[in-house]
């Protein structure tokens, strides 16, 4: 515990990890009282259409007749359950693909590489747009979604940890490993992961902040999660697909633009202070620069 | 005259370059050496003369091109990888202190982990047992690593350490890859005194790799001197280290400078060839730099002869020449 203590003592002295960490508890929180909404997500016309933003409702109606404030709720909560899928099982293609060709190396290595640069050279928002078209019936699912983003996100990361593991095969602390008699299975898992985790980590955030970009792109084209579910990309595409700057509605429009700005500010800061944090000699940096 | 560990023919070939310039690099070259029981033996050489990438081979992580390591007359399979049995009885000592543990674990788990994944004991009273009684021989105790992160311990403790770590199941063969270059001057006796007292003690044999020939000829029985992957000399370490035979050992033995202030260190020492060139030489790699090299050097490989106990890599030996 004391250990979790420090490390947040040293985050906390920068500013953007403040932010950001307050941004994504209140984000978090939003996303955890759609569970005590009294309006149902996908139901129209349950409150008078086009209220401006009052007490009752605090972000207004929609011209659908829905209470936009309890409808952020759920779109934040939607948003995030793709984010999450994304980035977890992305990190563990990433993890798993880049440890095996790092540690294992010869033809395994060159298959798995191969495949990697493959997905990672693929134009994969027109492939993501034909497979939404094709399967729209399976895409339309928030986990599925989440799923179809690991497929084409794992590339890079893969990379980046099977470079990592490359370089710490060869230490000498490995082969101590080996002569003390330990499986390839432990040496991975008690040795090496240690040092990868750090990047599972920033990298997860980042890739949650490129899944719900991509969701906000792929619902924007009318693809994806089913229109009528609200994600912060369907809440962005139903406004303005009803014309909603045109009927003066500007918070039903204004609602998903600023939560997907606050969101991936919170997220894009999270991910640099805390890589900062794990990076000393970009932490020393910052601090000698603030002198 | 038993043999503990016996290599022949050794030889790692290494290609380098692009797909479309390759060249090959013999790293090792037809490396044949044994050890007997109780017996320190010193493999010296230069740095990048194949005497780390034999202890690889040796112990599993490389795989040789051809050759074969016999383990107390039982052939070992070459190939890379586990070596279960075979690491039960011959460990290792790695050059650097500082990168033999893991930072991110207490210096205390990969002894745990040399006890368990050996069976030594799986009581952990026993274990720690077992752990202090050997660290005693180093002059260390558990309480010093106990919970300690190895950045908390000073080379020296960390080397002597690794050391305790290798001799915790009892191994017959150590192979020590330059354990005492990155340790002052002052531990760098001790620890080699620490082979010769184990040596005689308990019997263990010692494969001591290093470019010093200093320590070399005080602790090793005998020694065999490392050029460009290939045994240029190798005999019983008075023999080899007082009376050099062959130009090369004579080379090494002049680089030692003498502790005479009268004395000018005036020799003048020339490099005509890269490591790289010298690696693709054709005949004896030593030629380019051979005071005394002659025609046939430059064609062909010397064959291995037997002078006074010594075998010698030289043409200059060679009787059907002359």
């Amino acid at each position: 515990m004391g250990k979790i203590k420090a490390i947040f003592y040293d985050l906390f002295k920068d500013y953007r990890f403040i932010i950001a960490f307050i941004v994504v508890l209140l984000l978090t929180f939003l996303a955890i009282l759609s569970i005590f909404s009294p309006y149902h997500p996908q139901r129209m016309y349950q409150v008078t259409r086009g209220l401006s933003p009052s007490l009752q409702h605090p972000l207004g109606t929609n011209w659908l007749g829905q209470d936009v404030f309890w409808q952020l709720t759920f779109a934040i909560k939607n948003s995030l359950i793709i984010a999450i899928v994304a980035a977890f099982f992305s990190r563990i293609i990433a993890v798993v693909v880049g440890i095996v060709s790092g540690y294992k190396g010869g033809t395994t290595d060159r298959v798995l590489t191969t495949i990697g640069d493959t997905t990672m050279v693929l134009p994969f928002l027109i492939i993501l747009i034909i497979i939404s078209m094709i399967l729209k019936d399976w895409t339309k699912h928030l986990s599925n979604l989440g799923l179809l983003l690991a497929f084409f996100s794992w590339a890079w990361d893969a990379r980046v940890i099977r470079s990592q593991v490359l370089s710490l095969r060869e230490r000498e602390f490995i082969l101590v490993s080996v002569l003390s008699g330990m499986s390839t299975f432990k040496i991975v898992r008690k040795q090496l992961l240690p040092h990868v985790l750090p990047i599972v980590f920033t990298t997860f955030i980042n890739n949650m902040s490129w899944a719900i970009g991509m969701e906000i792109t792929l619902a924007y084209l009318g693809l994806g999660i089913d229109p009528t579910v609200p994600t912060i990309g369907t809440m962005l595409q139903t406004a303005i697909y009803r014309q909603a700057l045109f009927l003066g509605l500007w918070w039903w429009l204004a609602t998903p633009i600023v939560t997907a700005i606050l969101l991936f500010v919170a997220l894009y800061w999270l991910s640099v202070s805390i890589s900062e944090y794990l990076d000393p000699r970009a932490r020393f940096q910052r601090i000698g620069l603030r002198k | 005259m038993k043999k503990i560990l016996e290599i022949q023919n050794l030889t790692k070939v290494y290609s380098i370059g692009s797909l479309f310039s390759r060249s090959k690099i013999t790293a090792v070259e037809n490396v044949s050496f044994y050890i007997k029981p109780s017996e320190i033996f010193t493999l010296a050489g230069e740095s990048g003369c194949g005497k780390t990438t034999t202890a690889k081979i040796i112990l599993g992580f490389e795989e040789p091109t051809s050759g074969k390591i016999l383990f107390e007359d039982n052939p070992i399979s070459i190939k890379k990888g586990k070596r279960y049995h075979f690491l039960k009885k011959v460990q290792a000592v790695f050059q650097n202190p500082f990168e033999s543990f893991n930072p991110l674990l207490t210096v205390d788990d990969i002894f745990f982990e040399t006890i368990y994944n050996y069976r030594v004991t799986t009581n952990k009273e026993e274990a720690i047992k077992l752990i202090d009684e050997k660290l005693k021989v180093v002059g260390l105790t558990f309480d010093d690593i106990h919970g300690r992160y190895p950045s908390e311990l000073s080379g020296g403790q960390l080397q002597r350490a690794s050391i305790a770590r290798s001799l915790l199941i009892d191994p017959s063969v150590l192979i020590t890859d330059e354990p005492v270059s990155m340790v002052d001057a002052s531990l760098r006796m001790s620890i080699v005194n620490l082979f010769a007292k184990l040596k005689s003690q308990i019997g263990l044999s010692v494969i001591y790799i290093t470019h010093d020939l200093a320590t070399a000829y005080y602790v090793s029985d005998r020694i065999a001197i490392m050029f460009r992957g290939n045994i240029v000399e190798m005999g019983p370490v008075d023999e080899v280290l007082i009376r050099p035979k062959h130009p090369y050992t004579k080379l090494l033995r002049e680089s030692i400078p003498e502790a005479d202030p009268q004395k000018k260190w005036d020799k003048e020492i020339t490099i005509t060839d890269v490591e790289y060139e010298e690696y693709l030489r054709q005949g004896c790699k030593f030629a380019g730099r051979c005071p005394v090299a002659m025609e046939i050097c430059k064609k062909e490989v010397p064959k291995e002869i037997l002078v006074d106990d010594v075998l010698v890599k030289c043409h200059m030996y060679d009787k059907n020449f002359e």
